[in-house]
């Protein structure tokens, strides 16, 4: 009997083995990649069970019933640091509120702003040790989930957005009043590739949804009404309606000659200078989203020229990377990046070209390396580079979150001998939940 | 003769004051922009060290001077609508939390999560793209181009797959998954398929769902891209 289960198991586990080693179907490892927030754990219904988050950390929750009415969050802190606290993405037809409070449930501070246009607190701490975040349930239920950012000291970004839906008034709207916070400065919308359909130039976004020129001043357009809509925006923004220099890879791709590109250009800025600025949105300028693998020098070159050269009255933002070299080439003539990018071309399309000006990508170490040692090339060669800002991920896949973009990128070209302020922070928000 | 020195002093006076108040309030005429802004701080720098400002600087500065005399009216209505806001807020009716009531959704502008963004299929569907389209969906300095080696991307209705190997464990076959579900969630996963090596789109079947690939240096395989899972068999038409 002992031999028979001895042989029994053998088989059954060379069987075993068998299966996994071939089986017919081979998911045998998945990771989900949506980006870089955190879900809330339930039960975290009061102070005692609430959820440890982290600062700069984004967490998504929501209310799993009718009952469900509180959800606690704990951060750690100590004495003199700020507390900056935001909700957003509060469900249409609810209406939540917003505490912070200490390890004895005492009210610090809250917002309690109606109907679903989101919740702000800061406030500064006295005192070293936990603290309570609440969101609370006031009225109306739905599952959908809302989205807290907490961030413990440091530099405040403000956000900007992928555009993946061009074509609905509701979500650009919607973008405007629910998820673009209330912190001053340029706020990017990059709508995509460029593109032409029958004749007419338009953009290609990142849902893959075709949209012409019109339709994209309409969708900017809500995104302004939305923004002035929430009355608790008392920030003022300069809008960048971006474009990057992809090819979209479909159909209608823009065709790869000089003329197009410039001709694209051209009808970019004429759409982009006949949007009407209106209430906190004071300013609206383009911006191009410009990466070396994606496209040529020469064709994105006559983009920025189309843009630039027919009667520009608009400042143009490159928001784009610089991808080959993370060493220090400052010595050299003439470097030469990835897809044939050489350092005059980045240059001109950052600040070289009268309207341009540059809000460098700084997801990494190497990003940071990239364009300081991009300033310091410019300025060794009597040519000249300044930064508007940093622009950040927050983290998403790995990247900076946002305080180290910060850090890293005006440490170093403080480093360098070449720092600046770095005026506008923001954090371009890659995937949902922070998007609709 | 006194009378007439007086009255060619008084056309003086006025003609100095309106020529100096247009001189010196033409600085005034239009609000700097912070680029504006920012370009005279550099400009003073330089000529604090006693340097010639750039050329370039230079003509920035032209270019955003003229900005911002264009951009002044727009500013200044602006301001206007703000304040016109601030009133409103101040003067309207408030809720039972002491919120104004202002600006209530309307049909036009209630955002649905549920029905919205209603999916819709692509249209360049069917494509098989080669390896430079396949690493132009991740940016340079990603975790993604660290990791994998990407060789082939197909475009199906609502999805976009990746396909190719890990770096450094080449026997490691990974198709990248880029689809919107129902409610607009856009999903992004990486699915690795460990012994199955390079993993090479080929075609597509039955109205762009099946996707046939190769892998494991000749094999054949399919991506059932409803099902969201990968079949190491041949595909058989139903």
């Amino acid at each position: 009997m002992k031999k028979f289960l001895t042989i029994l198991f053998l088989i059954t586990l060379i069987f075993s083995m068998l299966l996994y080693a071939k089986g017919p179907v081979a998911d045998v490892y998945a990771t989900t990649n949506r980006g870089y927030y955190d879900e809330e754990d339930e039960n975290n219904d009061t102070i005692s069970t609430a959820d440890l988050i982290t600062s700069e950390r984004v967490m998504i929750g929501r209310f799993t019933s009718t009952s469900d009415n509180y959800d606690y969050y704990k951060i750690y802190a100590t004495a003199g640091n700020s507390i900056y606290i935001e909700l957003s993405g509060i469900p249409s037809g609810c209406d939540y509120d917003l505490y912070l409070c200490d390890q004895n449930n005492n009210v610090l501070s809250s917002s309690l702003n109606s109907s679903d246009i989101g919740e702000w607190i800061e406030t500064s701490i006295n005192t070293s040790g936990y603290y309570y975040i609440l969101v609370k349930r006031y009225s109306g239920y739905s599952s959908t989930y809302y989205t807290l950012y907490t961030q413990v000291n440091g530099i405040k970004f403000n956000q900007s957005f992928y555009i993946k839906n061009v074509n609905s008034d509701n979500w650009m709207y919607w973008l405007g009043r629910v998820h673009t916070n209330n912190i001053p400065g340029l706020v990017f919308l990059s709508f995509g590739e460029a593109e032409k359909r029958n004749g007419e130039y338009g953009i290609n976004d990142l849902g893959g949804n075709y949209a012409n020129m019109s339709r994209v001043k309409t969708a900017v357009e809500k995104f302004i009404q939305g923004y002035n809509d929430n009355p608790k925006h008392t920030a003022n923004i300069t809008l960048i309606v971006g474009i990057n220099n992809n090819l979209s890879g479909t159909s209608y791709q823009l065709p790869n000659t000089t003329s197009e590109y410039y001709a694209h250009g051209a009808a970019f800025k004429n759409m982009v200078a006949s949007i009407s600025t209106s209430g906190h949105v004071n300013y609206i300028h383009a911006g191009i989203d410009a990466e070396l693998n994606w496209n040529t020098p020469a064709l994105t070159r006559a983009w920025v020229d189309g843009f630039s050269q027919t009667g520009s009255s608009k400042f143009l933002y490159n928001f784009g990377d610089h991808a080959g070299r993370t060493d220090d080439f400052s010595g050299e003539t003439d470097p030469i990046f990835n897809n044939g990018w050489h350092a005059s071309d980045i240059q001109y399309i950052s600040y070289g070209n009268p309207p341009s000006y540059c809000v460098p990508e700084i997801y990494s170490q190497g990003c940071s390396n990239e364009w300081v040692y991009q300033k310091k090339w410019s300025f060794l060669h009597g040519l000249y580079q300044y930064y508007s800002g940093v622009m950040s991920t927050n983290g998403w896949d790995g990247y900076y979150r946002n305080q180290e973009s910060y850090n890293v990128f005006y440490n170093f070209l403080q480093q360098q001998g070449y720092g600046e302020e770095l005026e506008n922070r923001t954090w371009i928000v890659l995937s949902w939940p922070a998007q609709p | 003769m006194k009378g007439r020195q007086y009255l060619l002093l008084f056309v003086i006076v006025v003609v100095v004051f309106l020529i100096s108040s247009v001189v010196l309030g033409a600085n005034e005429l239009f609000r700097k922009t912070d680029e504006l802004i920012q370009l005279e701080k550099i400009k003073e720098e330089y000529e604090n060290k006693s340097q010639k400002v750039p050329e370039d600087i230079l003509k920035k500065i032209e270019f955003a001077i003229e900005y911002s005399k264009i951009s002044t009216k727009d500013v200044e209505r602006c301001e206007q609508e703000v304040k016109e806001k601030e009133t409103m807020i101040v003067e309207a009716p408030k809720d039972e939390k002491g919120n104004p009531i202002l600006f209530p959704l309307q049909g036009e502008f209630v955002p649905n999560l549920s029905e919205e963004p209603t999916p819709r299929p692509k249209e360049d569907i069917g494509i098989i793209k080669d390896q430079k389209c396949a690493m132009n969906y991740f940016a340079p300095h990603s975790i993604q181009m660290e990791i994998y080696n990407f060789v082939t991307v197909v475009v199906t209705p609502y999805d976009t797959l990746i396909s190719g190997n890990r770096k450094g464990n080449e026997n490691t076959g990974v198709i990248y998954h880029i689809g919107m579900r129902r409610g607009g969630e856009l999903i992004e996963e990486v699915k690795e398929y460990f012994g199955e090596g390079k993993i090479v789109f080929e075609s597509l079947e039955n109205d762009n769902n099946i996707v046939i690939f190769s892998y494991d240096n000749g094999k054949k395989g399919y991506f059932d891209v409803e099902k969201n899972l990968a079949i190491f068999e041949e595909y058989h038409k139903p």
